[in-house]
């Protein structure tokens, strides 16, 4: 099932995953590299990267926003390597496992109210001058 | 050949002499072989100690070790002055500061499958499950964003 086919009611708690890319490089040719909305990228400036660039890979997030009720969970892959596994606490709570080639790798329990974000991130392996971050946000629509 | 003749050859490479007292020390090191040697050597000591020095990288941008560092600074109570607290402030803030930037810099080894909880900060709960990483959390409560940088260097 992909993210969006997901039933949403009112009651369900709706976020948005978006997988960006920290370089000093500049931007690569694939077509599914795009620019980062500048909104996003302002919320970006505390970290050391010269760009940053958002990877909408269609094999992975054709649809990056699902609704979730409360105490349900939903997997979704971000990469070839990487998948996220959301779930709703209640509230504005929420708890994303990021789950490495099949392990898990690491769990975070936040609040997350509307308009703020969530971000993991972390080196890529052997490369200093770039870095990868799943961003998190409750959204409305 | 006396200390502060040393000294002097030490701030002469060092480019901390004055015009003068510099072409002063050019000339001397023209005339004494002595000097030239003891000059050459603190240039060979100099050159080996900057060319060697062992590179320390944050492996995040330095405003989140400040950032966590200022948010522990500013909750701690203000010191009373009629203790004279403030100077023990003065040594026990730096002191605190270095503590905390090793604590946050210091690997946070978990076994496979099992969860090792890291620092984190109020209202959220990390837990990690990589061996040998470093774990990193801030918040800017200004800008509405929380990061969670896990280090596998």
């Amino acid at each position: 099932m992909n993210w969006g086919e997901a039933n949403a009611s009112a009651a369900d708690f709706k976020v948005r995953a978006q997988l960006i890319w920290g370089t000093d490089d500049a931007k690569p040719t694939k077509p599914y590299v795009k620019e980062l909305d500048p909104k996003l990228r302002s919320k970006l400036r505390l970290l050391k990267w010269r760009n940053y660039f958002e990877i909408k890979d269609p094999r992975f997030l054709d649809n990056q926003t699902f609704s979730l009720a409360t105490g349900v969970s939903k997997r979704v892959r971000i990469s070839e390597l990487c998948e996220i596994e959301v779930k709703h606490l209640g509230g504005s709570n929420i708890e994303v496992k990021l789950i490495g080639e099949g392990r898990l790798v690491q769990k975070v329990s936040q609040a997350l109210p509307k308009g703020e974000y969530l971000f993991l991130a972390g080196n890529v392996k052997e490369k200093t001058n770039e870095a990868w971050i799943v961003a998190l946000s409750a959204i409305d629509e | 050949m006396n200390i502060d003749s040393q000294l002097k050859l030490q701030a002469y490479l060092d480019g901390e002499l004055k015009a003068g007292q510099t072409r002063q020390v050019a000339e001397w090191l023209d005339k004494d072989p002595e000097a030239r040697a003891l000059f050459a050597e603190l240039q060979h000591t100099t050159t080996i100690m900057t060319g060697n020095e062992p590179p320390v990288k944050l492996p995040v941008p330095g405003e989140f070790f400040w950032a966590r560092i200022e948010r522990e600074i500013t909750a701690r109570p203000s010191p009373r002055p009629r203790y004279s607290w403030a100077q023990w402030w003065r040594v026990l803030l730096p002191l605190g500061a270095v503590g905390l930037l090793v604590a946050l810099l210091l690997p946070r080894d978990a076994a496979p499958g099992k969860a090792s909880s890291v620092a984190t900060l109020k209202g959220m709960e990390v837990e990690t499950y990589l061996p040998n990483s470093q774990v990193i959390t801030f918040r800017s409560e200004s800008e509405g964003v929380s990061f969670v940088w896990v280090d596998t260097r």
